[in-house]
């Protein structure tokens, strides 16, 4: 699996995919993130907090992950491992754990570490979207919560029911958890570079901060990021943006689980611009910190 | 596995093994952290769980 193959890196649907695995590993564009930064303190640090998670991260994936889970797909079960993220965790690792001493221990260790990673993220991912709700529509906190577990049952009663072939799990985990997360990102890079500005966002991440970011990260950060994303989006709709299309006109599946999304983004446009015009009326946006340039 | 792919693992596995070193090792020289600067998970005010419904 190390053995590198040169003209892969010639199709933009491998960077999609790359920059999608780590924007959705890192937590990065689905308010993730901002959830965590809310807990934090002006002086809290988080230029040396923010590489030591990276850095932990590709840790666990290419240090733990490549080096002992892949290859040992590999080594159990061959071609077969080779066939998706969900294939890998919940086909071929139990076949390996029923392979090896103590599987069964394992497997339910196995198990109860995705279980307790899956639920520890969901909650950081469902909070940020309950206090938009509360903070947007001016409702009370057990209201939000009914209002998105109602949402978040709609969309698992769907992919349970179209449970066939998976059809309707992966259309959603395609476009949701690779090209939206993809989209969002591309946009906060471009509002960080574009509309904070690179001198201000580099003012931010230094209150408190134990080391320098070096300047030439916030160059890359203006010119670099969005161009490259934008042109990986745009090579990628170009060049599968056909093969997209008929997939969600030829799947009734595929394309109602495509409508489910639309529903659901409509829905949270719709919330947003209510919010604005709440907040609006609030007069929440006359009172917006002006930047002074200066450490306060 | 051929030349290049052990080219691949060794630089991938050696530069993240090198990052995830660097930033323990900065991490752990911090200067210690007062206790007031630590709030515990139950001190940070919500503003939304006191009147819930």
């Amino acid at each position: 699996m190390w053995n590198p193959d040169f003209q892969v890196l010639a199709k933009p649907q491998t960077w999609l995919a790359a920059a999608s695995q780590i924007f959705f590993s890192l937590s990065v564009g689905f308010g993730v993130i901002i959830n965590y930064a809310s807990y934090l303190k002006k002086k809290d640090d988080v230029v040396l907090s923010g590489l030591t998670a990276s850095a932990m991260n590709e840790f666990f994936e290419v240090c733990l992950g490549g080096l002992i889970t892949i290859p040992a797909a590999f080594m159990f079960l061959g071609a077969l491992s080779n066939s998706g993220t969900f294939d890998l965790g919940f086909k071929v690792l139990p076949n390996v754990f029923a392979q090896m001493p103590a599987g069964r221990f394992f497997g339910f260790l196995w198990f109860f570490m995705l279980f307790l990673a899956a639920i520890t993220s969901s909650l950081s991912m469902l909070q940020p979207v309950i206090a938009f709700l509360e903070e947007g529509l001016g409702l009370k906190r057990h209201a939000s919560v009914a209002m998105l577990g109602l949402i978040t049952a709609m969309g698992s009663g769907f992919v349970v029911y179209f449970s066939k072939g998976m059809m309707a799990l992966d259309t959603l985990d395609f476009w949701v958890g690779t090209m939206f997360i993809f989209v969002l990102a591309m946009i906060q890079s471009f509002l960080y570079g574009w509309v904070l500005g690179i001198e201000k966002g580099d003012r931010e991440a230094h209150h408190g901060a134990h080391m320098r970011i070096p300047w030439f990260v916030q160059i890359l950060l203006k010119y670099v990021t969005p161009v490259y994303l934008l042109a990986i989006f745009i090579g990628s709709l170009y060049s599968q943006g056909p093969s997209y299309w008929k997939s969600l006109t030829t799947e009734p599946v595929a394309g109602m689980s495509f409508g489910l999304i639309l529903l659901v983004l409509g829905f949270l446009l719709l919330t947003i611009h209510i919010a604005g015009r709440r907040w609006e009326a609030e007069g929440r946006f006359k009172n917006l910190p002006v930047d002074d340039g200066g450490d306060a | 596995m051929t030349t290049f792919g052990w080219i691949m693992m060794i630089v991938s596995v050696g530069s993240v093994l090198g990052l995830v070193s660097f930033c323990l090792f900065r991490v752990l020289m911090l200067p210690p952290v007062e206790l007031d600067d630590l709030p515990s998970p139950l001190a940070i005010d919500t503003k939304d769980t006191q009147n819930p419904d």
